[in-house]
């Protein structure tokens, strides 16, 4: 009787992972037809589009880039000088200084002739102290603000900048990112472009700069990164943005805007108090709030995201940098879906709560658990001779081939669209990185993110660790 | 034959079935697929390629041909005429393939960008003639949405005005993309587009939807805008907001009582921008009205109705301000109510975080009291020194230092039982100086005329008081007071240029070597610009030419002059000037302007107006028949963003100049075997170093 029942119970585990990996297949097709339709369209439309047009407009919307800076004193004065020099008329650029414990501050204050002025922040604003901003003397550089103030974090820092803002719109980035000059143009365009709904954010999509050709702060040359594991996370970026995000933010259902390029309607912003800066995964958070917000509200909106490619940035080549980045997005995962829990199956937020939500909670955040445990269990199984090697071989071989043929076809849109990588070479390195990814990269996101998770439910005192980035290649 | 109940507990409970077959099928299919996506990768990827070379190619080819038709004059002659009418039947045929037919239009398309004047004439000409406007009415007629849009947006660049009946019937179409391209049209193609516009679209108009539509009304020659107020009664309330901001572009002033009741609308951005429209048109009948909307408005709303009291505002305000100062707790709405009070009545509120009380002052001054003879000391000093200026031979303490005491007048004479907390209650009180600059020399004027009176005072102490970097703001009626007093005055300038002119250079820093700026010679004054040495003048002068004829081009220079001048004046224009260069987008036809070397030669207008394709096929042109006269040319490609046509370039230099040594060689062959034998050998030898000369070069 007693094997019986525990035939039941392997029975029932068969099936759930069974029934699991159904809904995954189904969901990443559906998110594959939705995707296309969503770059097809996105093409066909733009062509239409003159982005231009905008430069000059004296309708032309204001935004705010804040760029919050920590310990950036080695580029920080070239980051800068890029970012001073976007295409667009209406739009400043906010740097926030967060308590540096390097010479970040007066980089900034010598290059760019810097002096403290009278502005104040409004001192109930809930962010840490600001000890001065500082405006250029120099005209050329007018558009810049230096805020200096105490250490509070990301969040806290661009929490300061939006309160400090004065622009319809607020661009919130990293300030090491690389962005296209024309980027500004697009993303008001995105803002400016919908008469049915009000655009509360814009998003897009990260671009992997390691190996690339940087000239004066602009891209010369795009070239596939030279490291093997930025070459693997050129492919999940690849699959995750060119597919994944455009198939949410074609049913409007988008529960993430990159923290590295993110803009947002200030005011909804501020409505909503910015960022939360208790997690670590504050760039989903505020649109968890801002959605929510307005969905109270029950006014038209949507969140737009842009398939150009925009912003580039570095990513980690080294493993423990890349375990402790995943780790990170795996416990600010879990602090956002934690704290808007009611929004699980819950019909009142439409699309989100039914579809959205569960998506990121089982496949997001409960996928890479269960693969961890599931290992082992396979192993134990084996060990203990009851491993039914038919299934396991059916439902693993499957799930590989399934995962070579998504990124396959998201390579085939990359191609399509932008088409960054134009030699062969590099086009069959890509493929031959999928053929390797299930086995060599995947097993060290999982590792990460059950090692967040561990730390966050266990309390084990954990921040945001820090990556030392190598700098653009300059050109020869 | 039952089973036990315990197995049929089991039976029960038993986890649903499932095929492993059907696991192995979808292992095949995704197998199968992912090689399909393999394949597929390189079919796209071949198909991409194949296309854009097949296109660059068709372009290459119908660049040059569409070049002769835009150069095109009547007044050629007869074989010219014949090529022309050649080349029309070539494209002719050309075109019958649809694949050419659309890279052609792709082209002309591209070109209609670049061109302006005659030249677009002829290239809407010719894309009539060659009756590709024939497949944009067929468009028209499509199922699908983008080939709709594309029809409308060929017809409405090509400006084909026999379409406008055809594209007003999409200007409320359901589709969005097709409406956009139809109500650009309508705008673009006729002068009343915007009237029927405004009077007919049901729909909701974006933001980037009026912006384009401004911009192209912006760019329209010799339009002439309708009254927008007429649409300000538009039940569609896009409509309404879209007028507001046209009335404001255009300068509208007619509709005052429109834009005062629209203060009301129940939509914030129809609020907003009529607050601005107020501000802008300076209507000061709305301050009832904005005062009345104020307290139900939302926090961006107030901060821009109180800037607009600001602007447009009176002292009859300054109640409703401090009653909102008073009441308001927002930070944002509170910092700019005050900024508004100081901006209507200046200084009306004063800093009053962290500064010290009065006490604190008191009780310093009666620890560490001065006594008459630290002050007599002091004074002595200030005198002393005043007077070793003096000794240098230049200039004479009155002249140069302005007296604490001629400054206050009678009632604000410093005696010398002033303490210091006196002294610091009068320097507020100098409020009445007016600000020294060129354009108040009027209130100088006047400032001087008090000075004389008060020439013979004995001052206590002097202070040079500076004026010149920090502008003291003065009481607005005081100040229009003194000029007005000083308009009805007939005042005798040689008097008191004689005497007194020095004193208008307060604030200067005692230079011995300055020479004044105000002159009188023969009755008559004279400005002369002598504060700026002549660098300083020759760059400003320069800088004053750059503002009027330069463009972006000028970066460069500008730049330079920043890192050569340290004078505030250059680099503050200089700063200007970048900025204000910076915003322009580089034009096709900027080298035609200033170079004359690119003007010797025939190509460059051609070229600037071309493709990358017709531009590298202008290069082989070049490069077959090119000479000295294209070097200019050529050089100036050399720093191209193509790197082709950089490339090509550099090649093509080395190529000319070699065939100029070669022609110059051979030039002075002919020469030396024209020379007497007897100079033979010594020509030789000429020639050969000449030779080597060359090549070195």
């Amino acid at each position: 009787m007693d094997s019986e029942l525990f035939g039941v119970v392997l029975g029932y585990i068969n099936f759930v992972f069974f029934l699991f990996t159904m809904i995954l297949f189904i969901m990443f097709i559906i998110m594959a037809y939705f995707s296309t339709k969503s770059s097809i369209h996105y093409r066909n439309k733009n062509s239409f589009t003159d982005v231009s047009k905008i430069m000059a407009s004296p309708l032309a919307p204001t935004i705010t880039i804040i760029a919050p800076a920590y310990n950036e004193a080695l580029n920080i004065v070239q980051n800068i000088r890029s970012l001073l020099s976007l295409q667009y008329v209406n739009y400043d650029l906010m740097v926030v200084n967060d308590g540096s414990t390097d010479d970040t501050l007066q980089k900034l204050i010598t290059a760019y002739d810097l002096v403290k002025t009278n502005e104040k922040i409004d001192p109930d604003w809930n962010s840490k102290p600001v000890r001065g901003i500082y405006k250029s003397k120099n005209k050329a550089f007018s558009k810049l603000t230096v805020v200096d103030k105490v250490n509070g974090g990301k969040s806290d820092a661009l929490n300061t900048g939006i309160a400090l803002s004065t622009s319809k719109y607020v661009g919130c980035i990293d300030v090491d990112c690389l962005l296209r000059p024309d980027a500004l143009l697009h993303v008001v365009k995105s803002f400016i472009q919908r008469s049915q709904k009000r655009v509360i954010a814009v998003g897009g999509v990260i671009r992997v700069a390691n190996s690339c050709i940087i000239e004066g702060g602009q891209l010369e040359e795009i070239k596939l990164p030279k490291n093997w594991l930025a070459r693997f996370q050129l492919l999940e970026y690849t699959r995750s943005f060119i597919l994944g995000r455009m198939a949410w933010s074609r049913i409007d259902s988008l529960l993430i805007i990159s923290g590295a390029f993110g803009f947002f309607e200030r005011e909804i912003a501020l409505a909503v108090n910015g960022y939360d800066t208790d997690t670590v995964g504050e760039d989903m958070e505020i649109i968890f709030k801002m959605r929510r917000y307005m969905h109270n509200r029950k006014e038209p909106y949507t969140i737009e995201y842009m398939p150009d490619a925009l912003c580039w940035t570095e990513v980690p080549e080294d493993v423990k940098m890349l375990i402790n980045q995943r780790d990170r997005w795996a416990r600010g995962n879990l602090e956002t879906l934690f704290k808007h829990k009611d929004m699980l199956f819950n019909s009142k937020f439409g699309r989100l709560g039914l579809l959205s939500y569960p998506y990121w909670f089982f496949y997001e955040w409960l996928a890479p658990i269960l693969e961890f445990f599931g290992f082992f269990t396979v192993v134990f199984f084996a060990y203990l001779g009851i491993l039914d090697w038919n299934y396991f071989l059916a439902i693993s071989m499957a799930i590989y081939f399934f995962s070579i043929m998504i990124s396959f076809y998201a390579i085939i849109w990359e191609l399509y669209s932008y088409n960054q990588y134009k030699k062969t070479k590099d086009i069959l390195i890509l493929m031959g990185f999928a053929l390797l990814e299930p086995f060599l990269f995947h097993p060290i996101t999982v590792y990460a993110a059950v090692r967040g998770n561990y730390k966050k439910l266990f309390k084990v005192k954990s921040g945001w660790g820090s990556q030392v980035r190598k700098g653009f290649t300059k050109a020869a | 034959m039952l089973s036990s109940p315990k197995h049929n507990i089991l039976a029960i409970i038993t986890a649903p079935e499932f095929s492993l077959d059907f696991l192995w099928t979808l292992t095949f299919i995704f197998l199968t697929l992912a090689m399909l996506c393999f394949v597929g990768i390189f079919l796209i990827r071949n198909s991409i390629g194949a296309k854009a070379i097949r296109t660059k190619n068709k372009k290459m080819e119908f660049s040059p041909m569409i070049s002769e038709f835009l150069f095109y004059e009547e007044s050629n002659d007869i074989e010219e005429k014949k090529n022309y009418l050649h080349l029309k039947i070539e494209i002719r045929e050309l075109i019958k393939d649809r694949f050419d037919r659309n890279v052609f239009t792709e082209v002309l398309m591209d070109l209609r960008k670049d061109l302006s004047g005659e030249s677009k004439e002829a290239l809407i000409h010719l894309y009539k003639d060659m009756g590709l406007h024939n497949d944009a009415f067929e468009n028209l007629k499509s199922r699908r949405w983008q080939v709709v849009s594309k029809g409308i947006l060929e017809l409405s660049t090509m400006e084909v005005n026999e379409s406008y009946s055809l594209i007003i019937k999409f200007i409320n179409h359901r589709q969005s993309t097709i409406r956009k391209q139809a109500e650009i049209a309508v705008v673009n193609l006729k002068e009343e587009g915007i009237t029927y516009f405004l009077d007919t679209t049901k729909y909701k108009i974006s933001e980037w939807e009026q912006l384009k539509l401004l911009d192209v009304l912006r760019h329209k020659p010799n339009f002439e805008p309708p009254q927008f107020s007429l649409w300000l009664t538009s039940k569609n309330a896009d409509v309404v907001l879209f007028a507001l901001r046209l009335i404001k572009y255009f300068k509208q002033t007619d509709a005052v009582k429109s834009i005062i009741t629209l203060l009301k609308h129940k939509r914030r951005d129809i609020r907003v921008e009529a607050i601005d429209c107020i501000k802008e048109f300076y209507f000061v009948d709305a301050l009832p009205t904005l005062k009345l909307v104020y307290p139900k408005a939302s926090a961006d709303v107030k901060i821009a109705i109180l800037d607009t009291i600001g602007e447009i505002g009176s002292k009859n305000d300054i109640g409703f301000l401090e009653i909102i100062q008073k009441r308001e707790k927002n930070f944002n709405i509170n910092s700019k109510v005050i900024g508004m009070l100081n901006k209507i009545n200046p200084e009306s509120i004063l800093p009053t975080k962290h500064i010290e009380t009065e006490a604190f002052f008191t009780s310093n001054l009666n620890d560490n009291a001065l006594t008459e003879d630290e002050i007599k000391t002091v004074t002595d000093e200030f005198l002393e020194e005043s007077k070793d200026v003096e000794a240098d031979g230049a200039i004479t303490v009155n002249e140069n230092e302005t007296t604490y005491a001629s400054i206050l007048g009678d009632q604000d004479e410093v005696t010398e039982t002033d303490n210091y907390e006196n002294i610091a209650e009068k320097q507020i009180s100098m409020d009445i100086v007016p600000p020294v600059s060129e354009e108040n020399t009027a209130f100088t004027n006047s400032m001087v005329e008090k000075e004389d009176e008060e020439e013979n005072r004995e001052p206590l102490f002097t202070l040079d008081v500076s004026l010149q970097e920090e502008r003291i703001d003065t009481d607005s009626d005081s100040t229009s007071a003194a000029n007005s007093s000083h308009q009805q005055e007939d005042i005798d300038w040689s008097q008191i240029i004689n005497k007194d002119i020095p004193n208008l250079q307060l604030g200067h820093a005692i230079q011995s070597d300055e020479k004044p700026f105000i002159s009188f010679e023969n009755g008559a004054i004279s400005f002369s610009a002598n504060f700026m040495d002549e660098d300083e003048l020759e760059t400003m002068v320069l800088l004053e030419n750059i503002a009027e004829m330069g463009d972006r081009r000028e970066l460069f220079l500008l730049n330079q002059l920043l890192e050569e001048n340290e004078s505030p004046l250059i680099l503050e224009r200089a700063n200007e000037l970048i900025e204000k260069f910076s915003h322009q987008l580089s034009g096709p036809n900027e080298l035609f302007s200033s170079d004359d070397g690119l003007k010797n030669s025939v190509f460059t207008k051609i070229f600037h107006l071309s493709d990358t394709a017709t531009k590298l096929i202008l290069l082989n042109e070049i490069e077959d028949i090119g000479d000295e006269k294209e070097i200019r040319l050529l050089e100036s490609l050399l720093l191209d963003q193509n790197k082709w046509i950089a490339k090509r370039a550099k090649a093509i230099i080395e190529h000319i100049r070699n065939k100029i040594n070669e022609k110059e060689c051979s030039e002075t062959i002919l020469k030396v075997t024209l020379l007497p034998v007897g100079f033979e050998l010594e020509s030789d030898q000429n020639l050969t170093n000449a030779l080597n000369q060359k090549r070195k070069i």
